[in-house]
């Protein structure tokens, strides 16, 4: 039908319960009649329908906590006056000691988290003097020195070697992410938005 | 300015004491310092926006991130919310712009095609449920072609689309959310309806 073009619209504020009683009258007249505007509108309310009853999903069991961890190190980095002094800190600098916290919280967070895996952690559970002082020249210890000191390139290795608590390497990322947003003089590019 | 709004929230409180403190209450209690209101917020909107988020990028790992990076801008701009505006509306356009950007970013870098790289994850789902009750198989297949229909709509119909019809909200709500007029939300969505039913037409006809 030659009206059914500027028909459409109408149908959808039908559909939407916009429309006062006789314009609604004129809807269901015209959809009795016209098989093409009819089989929109039927398609329309199905997925309309569909779309509604989509099975919802839920956040992961750890998104709380992973939440607080990185709220917690972006409050001690800010106390420490990092996220204060915007311009003056070196990428570097923020970048090392972001990624020195992130490996403290993930190797005791996911020391937690994995501590019922079968796989071997070559992680020590927390960071004891002893590991920092007398790991130079042993080479069973060299590896855990390692993993201390280029937390960063361990994040950056796909199927990582000693931890596969990938989520959480990728929230600390996205952390090391938003500290690089804070410095502008570094070369990465900015992340995040406006609002 | 913080006490000015102390007295008049508590009298809302004890006027309504049995019922569930509003979100701008809940917001108004954290800029003052209160974890805990931080904490139910985070309860309140972490599966909604989720859910959101989740059909406007695609991929639900991805979505977890936005989401916790919305939290975070939560956390961090809390001095930033006013009252004027519905907490749920400035949450939604947090959400939002976030996830517009890893759009862009992601065209950007043309690392993967969207809906190639969801199709491949999703092929990987449905082969898990083959022990399942058939009408589940279908059911669950069906799901992952609308699923994808939506992420083939254009990201300016999408967002629209989820917003509207999958999270029910008033058009008055999204428009203030995207900050585009009413009439263009409801063409938007209207322009949305009518591709998604094009493209989805055979499988209705099915049911
Ligand atoms: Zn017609």
């Amino acid at each position: 039908m030659p009206e059914c073009k500027s028909f459409q619209e109408t149908i959808f504020d039908y559909i939407d319960g916009l429309l006062p009683t006789g314009a609604r009258k004129d809807v269901v007249k015209h959809l009795e009649e016209c098989p093409d505007c009819s089989e929109i509108y039927e398609n329309v309310m199905q997925v309309r329908w569909q779309l509604r009853n989509l099975n919802s999903i839920k956040v992961s069991p750890d998104f709380e906590t992973v939440l607080r961890t990185r709220i917690s190190m972006e409050r001690s980095l800010s106390r420490r006056g990092f996220l204060n002094r915007p311009i003056k800190i070196p990428v570097y600098a923020a970048t090392g000691a972001l990624a020195f916290l992130a490996a403290f919280f993930i190797l005791n967070l996911s020391d937690k988290k994995l501590s019922n895996n079968s796989t071997p952690l070559n992680v020590p559970p927390t960071f004891s003097s002893s590991q920092f002082s007398t790991n130079q020249a042993k080479p069973g210890s060299q590896n855990t020195w390692q993993q201390i000191n280029y937390p960063m390139d361990r994040l950056n290795m796909s199927g990582g070697t000693s931890i596969n608590s990938s989520r959480l390497e990728r929230q600390t990322s996205a952390l090391a992410d938003s500290v690089r947003k804070i410095v502008p003089e570094g070369r990465i590019q900015p992340v995040g938005v406006e609002f | 300015m913080v006490e000015e709004f102390g007295s008049s929230s508590q009298s809302k409180q004890s006027g309504a004491r049995d019922k569930r403190p509003s979100d701008e209450d809940l917001i108004e209690r954290f800029q003052k310092g209160d974890l805990y209101a931080f904490d139910l917020i985070v309860k309140r909107y972490k599966d909604q926006l989720l859910n959101f988020v989740y059909r406007f990028v695609g991929s639900q790992e991805e979505a977890e991130d936005i989401v916790q990076e919305t939290f975070l801008r939560v956390y961090r701009k809390r001095k930033a919310y006013k009252r004027i505006a519905k907490f749920s509306t400035w949450i939604y356009t947090i959400a939002g712009n976030l996830s517009r950007t890893e759009l862009r970013r992601r065209k950007r870098r043309k690392l993967f095609s969207v809906t190639d790289m969801g199709y491949e994850d999703r092929d990987y789902e449905i082969s898990d449920d083959e022990y399942n009750p058939e009408n589940h198989v279908e059911g669950v297949i069906q799901e992952e072609i609308i699923h994808k229909e939506i992420n083939n709509l254009s990201p300016k119909f999408r967002e629209v689309i989820i917003l509207r019809d999958v999270q029910e909200l008033s058009y008055e709500e999204i428009s203030k959310i995207i900050r585009v007029p009413i009439g263009t939300v409801k063409s938007r969505v209207n322009r949305g309806r009518l591709k998604l039913q094009g493209r989805l037409k055979y499988l209705m006809k099915k049911m």
